[in-house]
């Protein structure tokens, strides 16, 4: 009887633990997602197998210096676009003597500070031609082509320290507008506080040559233009002039800037400006005409945020839980600037940067509070309390927020990421250094839908989208011959100096022009390669074993390599772009004959 | 009415000339839609993706056969039969009957021999291959006309539309070849032959053209 007993309690125990267990598994899964229909939220980003992603998505790589390349909705890394940083894989910058180590070297170190991706624009909206990318780090910026989403070219901007926030001129991407963060005695060189400015610098588009560049008080932070063309508008902080945390901190209140364009144009036609390293600087203190107009918002404002319709722009508080909402065809017509002022509502806590959906709903990054904030933006212009429309959490201490679309005149209003700076436990673990984390958010609903979440490289700052179908017709498959390419018979080696050789070879599947070529130990070699495959994808690679070179070669490609053969003996050069099933044999041999020494 | 046919044959002999006798799509995972490889055999050229073809068939040891007697003689063999045909045009009835019986003859002779030669073309190919460097894919024939799997390749092979002329020239020759035709009694009655009366309603007997088919047979 007792043994029954027992018997019974044991099984009670059991299956009351059980049970126990089953309901804790499932509140688990349920409080891990809300509750929600998973299968249903899947769907909402899955892309099948061979199947495109709807949207582009562009993400500066902050200290990873490089620009990188996901698709949307299904968050997919496509690939990178190296700039400040070489990437051997890439063949980009990896190597003295080709033309991308080159222009990067020229243009200063090898490791840049990316933090905000801008896309050109005609008549409003993204055409596809190029994007640009600050570098903080080192005062530049660099434009990628989109034809193949290549670096072609880098600037050092003079005159400025840290080129933060980056802009194109709407509607027609008239200039591209970069704030010199820091400020700094201009021009730079002697240590003088009393000479610190910043400068936010107007640059030619394609060849980012600066056309002009206006002495702005504080530290110019985030900017962006109105859609007319007219204004160029920056978040200003520390008009302290402080060189200190504890002094950036000292005002209640900072200001965003606003720029006419058409004012300092016409001041640099009437002369009214200083050459200063080659560059003409205005100074809005001494023109005829007011160049720079200055709002107050709230102290140590960062986002600076057009509305897709052009009619405001906004300041985003950081340290106020406020968006300054300005009214952007007031700005020159009042007499206090402050009265530009439309409307001042509370959001949360550390808002950062504001986006848009084109439906009159702006998006606001919540940096303390972990969360993205929709709000209707007439209405919390009119002061109706209802404006918060939602709210959703993320993970964690999100940056910058971005909808599709936003930064053109016709958002599509669907999707919206929140870069996050902190990912702490929402991927597996992998050491003390965490992945970054970024998050989709669906705001095509009255209500915003959290989708997915993917990791980045260190670290995502900004992020730009385009319409896949409105960048595809500009993306190159394979590149047209080149007149300096090697033909398909032209494989050849010529003694050009004493100690001097060219080396010209092709490569295709499944060999190189040449199976082996011999140089004199000292030999300055320059190795001019084509890629003469026609079809797409097929790229191969150029190493030279125990020479640190490696070359990539899309199809069509020629790339140049130059360097002294100061190595003797036989090194294999072989193919590092697996292009077939003799790609392992793809190699031949570069015999350096000893010097006779 | 032959002269008719006769000048319908020359003008589909011209456009066999121009247009693609025979043409394979080779498709695999990675060459499909617009990617898949294709070639089109003309009369004297081959075009189409043969330089990658020929970088893939370097792997199976397969070598295209671009430069046959065959291939070169076609234009020349084509440009006869025109020439033929044309020159019949203008023969006396009889004369024209006869040469047209030859030119049918020639035609179909041309026609069963060239199918041959390719289909042969086609086995040397799949089977006189050069040491292969992959292993692993068996020697192959492929039809004239339908699909075949070869190593990733799906290769689908059909005839052109020069192909589709040229028995169209065929038909029409034969076509030539009847013994009366309609609006053309005084000839008709020069041979002895019973004259038929023209007349909407009106049917010759002996409609019915020389089989191509039992003409080839008789040589």
């Amino acid at each position: 009887m007792s043994k029954r007993t027992s018997q019974s309690w044991i099984l009670g125990t059991v299956v009351v633990v059980g049970l126990a267990l089953g309901v804790a598994c499932q509140n688990a899964t349920q409080t891990a997602q809300g509750g929600a229909d998973l299968e249903g939220l899947a769907s909402r980003t899955y892309v099948p197998v061979g199947e495109w992603d709807k949207y582009y998505a562009f993400l500066s790589g902050g200290q990873s210096g490089s620009v990188f390349v996901y698709g949307l909705p299904s968050g997919r890394y496509i690939r990178s676009i190296p700039v400040y940083e070489p990437r051997a894989g890439y063949g980009y910058a990896n190597v003295p003597g080709t033309e991308s180590y080159e222009m990067l070297a020229a243009s200063g170190p090898m490791w840049g500070d990316t933090h905000h991706p801008i896309l050109s624009e005609t008549g409003g909206d993204y055409d596809g031609q190029s994007l640009w990318i600050n570098d903080k780090a080192n005062s530049r910026i660099a434009r990628i082509d989109l034809r193949t989403f290549e670096t072609k070219a880098i600037a050092k901007i003079p005159n400025l320290q840290a080129t933060h926030g980056i802009a194109v001129i709407s509607p027609d991407t008239s200039y591209i507008v970069a704030n010199g963060e820091f400020r700094a005695e201009v021009p730079q060189g002697t240590v003088d506080e009393a000479n610190y400015g910043a400068i936010m610098a107007f640059l030619d588009p394609t060849t980012l040559e600066p056309q002009f560049e206006v002495l702005m008080p504080g530290n110019c932070d985030i900017n962006d233009s109105s859609k007319d063309g007219r204004w160029a508008f920056t978040t200003i902080y520390n008009l302290e002039g402080a060189v200190t945390v504890e002094g950036m901190i000292q005002r209640e209140e900072d200001a965003i800037g606003a720029v006419d364009i058409r004012a300092a144009e016409a001041a640099i036609e009437r002369g009214e400006f200083e050459v200063i390293n080659g560059v003409k600087v205005i100074d809005p203190d001494a023109t005829s005409e007011t160049v720079l107009y200055v709002i107050p918002v709230p102290k140590n404002p960062h986002g600076c945020d057009v509305t897709p319709d052009g009619k405001y722009v906004m300041g985003t508080g950081k340290l106020s839980p406020t968006v300054t909402v300005i009214d952007i065809s007031k700005i020159d017509q009042v007499e206090n600037p402050r009265d530009a002022i439309a409307g001042q509502p509370d959001v949360g806590l550390g808002p950062l940067h504001t986006t848009f959906d084109g439906r009159g709903n702006a998006y606001t990054s919540l940096f303390v509070d972990s969360q993205i904030v929709k709000w209707d933006i007439e209405k919390a212009i009119a002061g109706d309390p209802t404006y918060i429309v939602d709210r959703v959490d993320v993970h964690y201490n999100v940056g910058h927020t971005q909808a599709t679309l936003a930064e053109t005149m016709h958002p599509t209003g669907e999707y919206l990421i929140a870069l996050n700076k902190l990912s702490k436990d929402q991927f597996l673990p992998v050491g003390p250094t965490m992945p970054e984390s970024q998050e989709l958010i669906d705001i095509s609903g009255e209500k915003m839908t959290m989708l997915s979440t993917f990791p980045a490289e260190p670290e995502p700052h900004d992020a730009v989208f385009m319409l896949a179908e409105d960048l595809i017709p500009h993306v190159i498959q394979t590149e047209e011959l080149t007149p300096d390419a090697v033909p398909e018979d032209g494989s050849r080696i010529e003694r050009v100096g004493p100690n001097e050789v060219h080396v010209y070879m092709t490569a295709i599947r499944s060999k190189y022009g040449l199976n082996d070529f011999t140089v004199k130990q000292g030999d300055k070699v320059t190795i001019t390669l084509t890629n003469i495959e026609t079809i797409r994808d097929m790229s191969h690679g150029f190493a030279v074993e125990n020479y640190g070179i490696n070359l990539a070669l899309d199809p069509g490609q020629t790339r140049e390599v130059t360097f002294v053969a100061d190595k003797p003996g036989t090194h294999w050069y072989y193919c590092t772009w697996f292009c077939s099933a003799l790609h392992l044999e793809m190699r031949g041999r570069m015999l350096v004959e000893e010097s006779g020494g | 009415m032959d002269r008719r046919a006769l000048a319908g044959a020359a003008i589909l002999l011209v456009a066999t000339l121009a247009l693609p006798l025979w043409s394979t799509r080779m498709e695999a995972p990675q060459y499909k839609d617009d990617e898949a490889l294709e070639v089109e055999v003309f009369a004297g050229r081959v075009h189409g993706d043969i330089d990658e073809i020929e970088l893939l068939n370097q792997y199976v040891g397969v070598r295209l056969p671009l430069e046959t007697p065959e291939l070169a003689a076609a234009p020349w063999v084509l440009g006869a039969m025109l020439i033929v045909a044309l020159v019949t045009l203008a023969l006396p009835l009889a004369a024209r009957r006869r040469t047209a019986l030859g030119l049918c003859v020639l035609m179909a002779a041309t026609l069963f021999g060239g199918a041959a030669l390719l289909q042969y073309r086609l086995y040397q190919m799949g089977h006189e291959r050069d040491r292969a460097i992959m292993e692993g894919v068996d020697d192959f024939t492929p039809p004239i006309v339908g699909s075949k799997k070869i190593a990733n390749f799906t290769v689908h092979m059909s005839l052109g539309a020069g192909a589709w002329a040229y028995l169209g020239a065929l038909l029409l020759a034969a076509w030539a070849t009847r013994r009366s035709t309609r609006g053309e009694p005084i000839l008709l009655s020069k041979e002895g032959a019973p004259s038929v009366p023209p007349g909407p309603e009106a049917r010759p007997d002996e409609l019915k053209p020389i089989p191509c088919e039992s003409a080839t047979g008789s040589h």
